[in-house]
């Protein structure tokens, strides 16, 4: 068992903190879904927290990729380089008074530069990646005499005791290295610390590197060594959004030189990423300057089933690691035993009524997927309490409730097994019961939606939502919600319903409160063939947050159809979802409405 | 240092005969009358009234109340939550003006209503530009808060903007090492969790109030929040350190936070002080012992303007000598260019 799992199966952790067995033992491969990420080129990788980046780069770092592969770093394709960006000092308050004006930008680069370099040397320090005779530290000894040095010292009045230990190997020698690339970008810091009751620009006498002549060549004079990949190098910088505008144009500006057939840079940012603007004034653009990935797109669009797997090889290779070997993910959180029977029971019924040539669907099963649980559903519905009566236990819900996050599964996961273990401190836990995976994930869904939504209301201050549209979109969700609701309960074709596109022009405000409920989670985007096939091209496609689905008692498991609706439909809902929901109630769901069915998965 | 809790009635004989400079901060509270209302104008030679442009609307009416307490003593400094360089060369700038006309010997420091961050800021000034000057510090009580709700539903702040480093604390934040976040949490949960999320350090330590020690009833009920905190922050910190800081002793405070800070040795280390501003006093002092930590702070998105708090009827009493070891200001520059020979 690691030491991360000590005592629960769903710690979360920050990856770099994992050692390369723990990374090793814990990672899925996802590079299938993700090619680019492992080929040469520069790469944007998006996403919401908690879906796996940094994981990803974690598990790309020569560490673990001699682990996995059982080789040395010389039989590499890549050498990658982890460079985390959050804690990484870039917004210490005294730097903003070097904002806007034009030392910034030097000075910024040189501590981009600086801090890249020192983790590079840093991931390099590591002993178990080498397998260098004489020979090769003998090599990498002459690349610090006869690069390494004379660099650092053309830039750099700084002076020092640098010499190498005799025998050094190749880890220590790369240990020297970051030691003394660090002084340097600490003596940025100095300077700025300098700066905290100054209103006036003192001078900068301390080195300054940037990427063109430092970095870049000081990298990949590197792969010139023997016992090196051959293959390009690549800086996996996550978290760029931590960065300021200023850093994030210097980095923008490092993509803009192609040069990723030696660097590549794999840079991970959350959607708030603030410029593709570089130093000099332009704009980089893909596919041009670079690859972007949507890693939530990947993962709610048409490869869902492919999430299932990874987040079951995630919890199969966590409860093995923590010691329960013959327990699968779907063993170890099973559903409601009563509630699946019944279902199945409607299933059956539904295959007896296709043997008698009765059913809608094509195929002996259609029908029963289609409709068993929300027949179940809509049964509970004339009963008491009825919401409180579907159970969203068992794994395959459990996932798609995470709505395309592996976090969302995680960290309820990680509730429920602290609850059954408080519950029941003497017992080895086998399994989650229903009722406590039930009960998490209400409470999940609850929070998700009303309190967040009670936040973002609150908020005072001048760069806050504008309140109207928070409210705005609470009666859209709220309002889609019911009408979802409805749907399942009706005797419609399709009834599991989850995402919206629009049959007409939406409305700027439309736009604005589904763009802004994207921006909070609650939506996710997609696209689909128009309405009017004819004129062929594809509308966007607004997937609701499944992680909302206990909220009005929605079937989780598929939402395999698609609302076609008017713009005035939304803002209806967004004004008064209420009298909405009541006339839609009553009257039934209007015609310019259209539920379109898509493909089984 | 002693520190001693007065009732507000009594605040003028605990007092010197006379100071030459008072400073407070004007704020939505109305507990920012609560010290200046009980000191005779007479005692106070120059008055800095801080007050807060981005939030004009709400602290307006008690910011020209302190003005007139004053009279044509007071001067109106205007700082910034949401921009600490502004804050720190404006108040640099009339302290400076101030100290520059004459000497000051004898500085009364109103610590009430200061955001963490404009405090830590101006405390580290006053060391910097009044290193020999006598400093007392008072800090007045309340009596209650978020006033007309219900526990559940109490709260100060919403949410958190900026994420970032006190100006004037920066610390020695080394690439290759890791970051230890101290906490020093207190009513505001939510921020707490917030500012957590945003930094994900690799280790947590949480201080929370020692029972006992609270200045006002809102921290008793701040260990009920502090439960939900830990709570949370289980699923993503298998070993979260809790600790206890007597709320009401600065130096007691700054004891604690060594200890915790020679713990992590090794350790980029972060404090974020947010609990009451006597133990936000504590973590300044402590990073002044300690040049390598750097302080950070969350700035708040909304505060609860117009039921924050109510006024208490007593005060704390504090005196920092002057020329103290702890609050001695010492460059970190200085070992790097040892180091260099530069």
């Amino acid at each position: 068992m690691t030491k991360m799992l000590a005592n629960n199966p769903f710690q979360i952790t920050t990856p770099e903190d994992l050692s390369a067995e723990e990374t090793v033992s814990l990672f899925v491969d996802v590079f299938t879904d993700f090619q680019k990420i492992i080929d040469p080129g520069h790469v944007f990788l998006k996403g919401p927290r908690g879906t796996g980046k940094s994981m990803m780069f974690r598990y790309l770092q020569p560490d673990c990729q001699c682990l996995a592969k059982g080789c040395y770093i010389s039989d590499l394709p890549f050498l990658g380089v982890y460079i985390p960006l959050k804690n990484a000092n870039f917004s210490l308050a005294e730097l903003k008074r070097l904002e806007n004006k034009h030392a910034s930008d030097i000075l910024s680069e040189h501590i981009l530069v600086t801090f890249f370099c020192v983790k590079a040397f840093k991931t390099l320090s590591k002993p178990e990646i080498f397998q260098f005779d004489d020979g090769h530290s003998s090599a990498l000894r002459s690349f610090y005499r006869d690069t390494f040095m004379p660099t650092i010292l053309s830039h750099s009045t700084v002076e020092g005791n640098y010499q190498l230990k005799e025998r050094s190997s190749a880890a220590e020698i790369f240990a020297k290295m970051a030691e003394i690339v660090e002084a340097m970008y600490n003596e940025a810091f100095v300077f700025a610390k300098r700066l905290s009751f100054r209103s006036d620009l003192i001078p900068y006498d301390g080195p300054i590197f940037d990427y063109s002549g430092f970095l870049l060549p000081l990298l990949t004079s590197l792969l010139n060594l023997s016992g090196f990949p051959k293959g390009p190098i690549y800086l996996l910088v996550d978290d760029a959004h931590w960065l300021t505008e200023t850093q994030q144009r210097v980095l923008n500006s490092w993509v803009a030189t192609r040069t990723s057939r030696r660097v590549s840079l794999k840079i991970s940012t959350q959607y708030n990423y603030k410029t593709y603007y570089t130093l000099g004034g332009e704009t980089i653009d893909t596919p041009h300057d670079f690859s972007e990935i949507d890693i939530s797109t990947i993962y709610t669009g048409s490869r869902k089933s492919k999430y299932r797997d990874r987040i079951a090889d995630i919890v199969n290779k966590r409860l093995m690691t923590f010691g329960l070997h013959d327990i699968t993910a779907e063993q170890f959180f099973p559903v409601d035993d009563k509630q699946e029977a019944e279902i199945k029971r409607i299933e059956e019924e539904y295959k007896r009524k296709h043997d008698k040539g009765e059913a809608r669907g094509y195929y002996r099963s259609d029908d029963a997927i289609r409709y068993a649980r929300p027949d179940f559903i809509k049964g509970l519905s004339g009963t008491r309490k009825a919401s409180s009566k579907y159970s969203y236990a068992g794994f395959n819900q459990l996932v798609h409730l995470s709505s395309g996050i592996v976090r969302h599964f995680l960290h309820p996961a990680h509730l429920m097994y602290a609850e059954v273990k408080s519950r029941f401190p003497e017992h080895e836990i086998k399994a989650i019961p229903a009722s406590i995976q039930d009960e998490k994930v209400r409470e999940e869904a609850n929070d998700f939606l009303f309190s967040n939504i009670e936040r973002y209301y609150k908020e005072g201050h001048k760069e806050a939502l504008p309140k109207e549209d928070i409210i705005r979109l609470s009666n859209l969700i709220q309002g889609l919600g019911g009408v979802f609701r409805q749907i399942l309960l009706s005797d419609r074709s399709e009834r599991r319903v989850f995402s919206i596109a629009f049959s007409d022009t939406p409305s700027e405000m439309a736009k604005r409160i589904l763009n802004l409920g994207i921006q909070l989670g609650y939506f996710h985007k997609s696209t689909i063939g128009r309405k009017d096939s004819k004129s062929g091209g594809r509308t966007r496609l607004y997937v609701l947050n499944r992680r909302l689905a206990p909220i009005w008692t929605l079937d989780p498991t598929g939402f395999a159809g698609y609302l076609f609706v008017t713009s005035r439909l939304i803002e209806d809902a967004m004004e008064n979802p209420t009298s909405l929901l009541r006339r839609l109630s009553s009257q039934g769901i209007p015609e310019d409405t259209e539920i379109v069915q898509l493909e089984m998965f | 240092m002693n520190i001693s809790k007065i009732n507000l009635n009594d605040l003028e004989k605990k007092l010197l005969k006379s100071y030459d400079l008072f400073i407070c901060s004007a704020s939505y509270e109305k507990r920012c009358l609560s010290i200046a209302s009980n000191i005779e104008n007479i005692k106070i030679d120059n008055a800095l009234i801080l007050s807060n442009i981005d939030l004009n609307e709400y602290i307006q009416e008690n910011s020209s109340k302190l003005m007139s307490y004053f009279g044509d003593k007071s001067k109106c400094i205007e700082i910034n939550t949401s921009d600490p360089i502004i804050t720190a060369d404006n108040l640099d700038m009339n302290i400076a003006e101030i100290t520059e006309s004459g000497c000051v010997n004898s500085i009364l420091l109103d610590i009430t209503t200061f955001t963490h961050e404009s405090l830590l800021i101006l405390f580290r000034l006053l060391k910097l530009r009044c290193p020999n000057t006598k400093i007392t510090i008072l800090y007045a009580n309340a009596s209650g808060y978020s006033i007309g709700e219900d526990f559940k539903h109490k709260w100060l702040s919403r949410g958190i903007g900026e994420v970032r480093s006190v100006l004037g604390y920066p610390g020695k934040i080394i690439p290759t090492q890791k970051t230890h976040l101290i906490l020093i949490v207190g009513y505001e949960h939510e921020r707490a969790i917030g500012l957590i999320d945003a930094l994900e350090p690799n280790s947590l330590a949480l201080g929370y109030g020692r029972s006992g020690s609270a200045t006002t009833e809102k921290d008793k009920d701040a260990n009920e929040h502090y439960l939900h905190l830990v709570e949370q922050m289980t699923s993503s910190y298998e070993d979260v350190i809790e600790f206890e800081i007597p709320c009401n002793d600065p130096i007691g405070t700054k004891n604690e936070i060594n200890k915790q800070i020679h713990n992590a040795k090794g350790m980029n280390i972060l404090i974020a002080p947010m609990n009451n501003k006597l133990s936000t006093i504590g973590t300044a002092l402590a990073s002044f012992e300690n040049d390598a930590v750097q302080l950070c702070y969350a700035q708040a998105l909304k505060y609860n303007y117009f039921n924050y708090s109510t006024p208490g009827k007593e005060c704390y009493i504090l005196e920092l000598p002057s020329r103290s070891n702890a609050l001695r200001w010492s460059d970190p520059a200085d070992a790097l260019r040892q180091k260099y020979k530069i």
